[in-house]
């Protein structure tokens, strides 16, 4: 009976050494405090994120993620994330902002919010050999990559289905560079990923591929990620985003990375902005 | 061919990635992770070994659980429990810190059988001769039974280190930027140099864990080779408490019977 | 009383629902049927590498010690990993466009790697079993007046295999937990199954731990297994050895 009782007391040592107190103070007053932000990237879908020649962290996220952090008055920590973890650790708190080319979808809401606006607007393709495939039609009933974490493994297939009853059949790779290999060793037909990072992992061999269709077949508005619940750090982070926007410095790291002489030019303009028949082309910005 | 050399020639790229400039990464990296959980193992393997040979069925049995539940876990969940529980109950660990934790974990109960193994070929007698000498148990076992046993598990040890060194490429997946993930990395960069980067890869693993298993098999010739089947465990006797506790404790165990 | 500060809420219908049952049951099976299958060929593999090192011919000892070498000492993440990218590329085309066109090809990638990887382990422990009969044993199989090959398919593997049942059930084990890596190449197994519904719902903990439980399961009832058979199968060396005198 005794020794019951000792097991008992350890198993309640054992736990009360997890348990901890929740802080009570909101996200923006714990980060001004601690004077760092956690900013969460990936490594592996370049020109986003990823780890170059000399074996540096970088790419459009990561460089927003720091004129963010010298906005926000505090050093920036990046942490590594990756297509899995991106939201989970974003739940958990173990990151305060998610960079990495998260696009907003319903499922992912749920979990997180959203900084407003998206920052950059792309969409997915479904990218294959050229004039192998002609329509979206045509991709039932063939092997179809995506990223893991992707949500273009239930995404795709619920669109194909719209237009055919065969179901094609879906595999999903640890990163797009994998995706890519298996897509030019023929391992799968097409490859479903976002317009400008599947430009830039084909890199030079992008001229042997193509979107199915010459379209975008879902919209990717990437979001800066911040937990669930937090309305001051988000509306913080959407001002800012937007004042980057209006000040200039955003189009100056949108110009590095994307511009005509950027690392990755993208031929499609990719600025968050209004519809150009109403309001010409001007940037999605909240007035005072 | 050609891109295999050229390759070659880039092994700063393989061996350290941009450190300084830049983090640690590839082939060194490994090192680093294997040397830290190993390490970190070693001291935890100590613990559950002695306590899966010890008498106290308290002690032995979550000693034995402990062990027997990690050595059948693949590791790759193991690095997934620990990547994705330990920010669940709170703790901010960098990647690198939740890699080494997982893979000290999988050393650790690794470790403990070759622990147990080496403790238990060492002669009873030993164990006897010492306690009559006038040594506290604790004293038996860390100044005359472990030296002996260390001795005959460094074998075992060294080629542990060469499976553990092989067994720090899984963390790949969670994004660490190791050996594996720079071979990707180039095959991304560069995707027609797919055959080079991999040889390249293969090459910094197989250096490393060749003289890794040669340094055993050297080391095994000259302290002549471990036997564990010589030694029945069955020899266990009542006042024999392997874990060091507090007399107070020990006390209040003994008496529990 | 919420007495553990979790940032997390189980959810544990998530495995019980569609698409995701369907994803485990897949993966179970999937993860059976690599374990097996490669049990089975890294075994037949393993003893002939094993016959052919203590072979006296040259030709035969030296690529088998070549091959153990190789593979023993690179991570089998890595043969995995070489068998789906890079193998098919090494064959002549048609068979290249054969293996890659077949849409489980990264099941096949991953039953191969992970066959090259354990039939070194298991050709060195079949080796150490066979160089490890005792004398009297070796004389009784050759006083039996059958060839060489006879003698060591009929006396002396089954000699062999008894006295190395327990490190080869645990390589065995070990391969079965091996499988696991097969999801770096998208072979849709348990460990697959469980990462892919962690990033569609963002809940892999209850998932995830009832693959650890199955994985850990099966392990240990293997482990039985073996010390079961071990028991059973269990010849007395030493009236063997005594024979001599």
């Amino acid at each position: 009976m005794k020794k019951n009782s000792l097991y008992v007391l350890l198993a309640a040592l054992l736990f009360a050494s997890f348990a901890s107190a929740a802080s009570a103070e909101s996200l923006l007053d714990e980060v001004t405090k601690r004077g760092t932000v956690r900013i969460g990237h990936g490594n592996a879908t370049p020109p986003m994120n990823y780890i170059d020649e000399k074996g540096q962290w970088t790419g459009f996220d990561v460089d927003l993620g720091s004129a963010i952090a010298e906005k926000l008055g505090v050093k920036v920590e990046r942490v590594l994330v990756d297509n899995k973890t991106r939201i989970a650790f974003l739940a958990n708190r173990s990151i305060d902002i998610s960079l990495a080319n998260i696009s907003s979808t319903r499922s992912r809401e749920e979990q997180m919010d959203y900084a407003e606006p998206p920052y950059f607007w792309t969409g997915k393709i479904f990218y294959a050999k050229k004039g192998k495939i002609k329509s979206i039609k045509e991709l039932g009933g063939m092997k179809i990559g995506v990223d893991q974490g992707s949500n273009a493994f239930i995404a795709a297939p619920q669109e194909i289905a719209k237009y055919t009853d065969k179901k094609p059949e879906m595999l999903s790779f640890q990163n797009s560079a994998e995706g890519f290999l298996a897509l030019k060793q023929g391992k799968i037909d097409a490859y479903s990923q976002d317009a400008q990072i599947m430009a830039s992992v084909a890199g030079s061999l992008g001229e042997e591929y193509e979107a199915v269709g010459g379209s975008i077949w879902s919209p990717g508005l990437y979001g800066i990620g911040v937990p669930e619940n937090e309305s001051d750090f988000r509306d913080k982070i959407s001002f800012i985003l937007q004042d980057m926007m209006k000040d200039g410095s955003y189009e100056k790291i949108y110009q590095k990375w994307f511009g005509a002489k950027g690392v990755a030019p993208l031929p499609i303009n990719a600025r968050p902005r209004l519809p150009q028949d109403t309001f010409g082309n001007m940037l999605y910005i909240w007035p005072d | 061919m050609e891109f295999f050399f050229e390759q070659l020639a880039n092994w700063k790229y393989y061996l350290i990635g941009g450190y300084p400039e830049a983090p640690l990464t590839g082939l060194s990296l490994n090192i680093v992770l294997a040397l830290l959980s190993i390490s970190i193992g070693l001291f935890f393997a100590v613990i559950l070994g002695l306590g899966r040979i010890s008498c106290r069925r308290y002690i032995r049995y979550p000693c034995s659980a402990c062990i027997d539940i990690v050595r059948s876990t693949p590791l790759l969940m193991i690095i997934f429990w620990f990547y994705f529980f330990l920010p669940v109950i709170g703790a901010k660990l960098h990647l690198f810190w939740s890699a080494v934790i997982a893979l000290s974990v999988y050393a650790a109960a690794y470790q403990a059988e070759i622990v147990r193994a080496g403790v238990l070929a060492v002669p009873m007698g030993q164990m006897e001769a010492s306690l009559s000498s006038g040594m506290s148990r604790f004293q038996a076992m860390a100044f005359i039974i472990l030296p002996q046993a260390f001795k005959m598990m460094l074998p075992s040890f060294v080629s542990f280190f060469n499976s553990m060194f092989k067994s720090t490429s899984t963390v790949y997946i969670i994004g660490i930027v190791e050996l594996t993930r720079t071979g990707i990395i180039i095959s991304q960069l560069k995707p027609n140099r797919i055959f080079a980067a991999y040889a390249c890869m293969a090459l910094g693993f197989w250096i490393v864990c060749y003289s890794l298993s040669f340094a055993a098999q050297k080391l095994e010739r000259k302290l002549g080779i471990l036997d564990y089947e010589s030694y029945k465990p069955e020899i266990c006797r009542d006042d024999l408490i392997l874990i060091p506790l507090p007399k107070a404790v020990k006390k209040y165990l003994t008496t529990q019977k | 009383m919420k007495f553990l500060n979790l940032r997390y809420d189980f959810d544990w219908g998530i495995p019980f629902r569609e698409p995701f049952l369907g994803w485990l049951v897949t993966g179970v099976k999937l993860t059976l049927l690599i374990a097996v299958v490669t049990a089975v060929l890294s075994l037949v593999i393993g003893t002939v590498l094993a016959i052919m090192r203590v072979s006296r011919f040259k030709i035969l000892n030296i690529p088998a010690k070549i091959y153990v070498e190789t593979v023993r000492n690179i991570p089998g993440l890595f043969w995995l990993l070489f068998f789906y990218f890079v193998f098919p590329q090494l064959l002549p085309s048609p068979l290249t466009d054969a293996l890659n066109g077949y849409v489980y090809y990264s099941v096949i990638a991953g039953i191969l790697g992970l066959t090259v990887d354990n039939s070194a382990y298991v050709s060195d422990i079949v080796r150490t079993g066979i160089l490890g009969m005792p004398r009297g044993y070796m004389e009784v199989a050759v006083s039996t007046g059958l060839n060489r090959l006879q003698q060591l398919r009929y006396i002396i593997l089954p000699g062999a295999f008894r006295t190395i049942l327990p490190p080869l059930g645990t390589r065995m084990i070990h391969n079965f937990k091996n499988s696991s890596l097969c999801m770096a190449i998208a072979a849709p197994e348990l460990t697959w199954a469980t990462q892919q519904i962690e990033s569609i719902t963002f809940r892999g903990l209850e998932v995830t731990f009832l693959a650890t439980v199955f994985y850990i399961g099966l392990s240990l009832a293997m482990a039985a297994i073996v010390i079961r058979l071990e028991k059973k199968w269990k010849i007395n060396m030493t009236s063997i050895t005594s024979m001599r005198t």
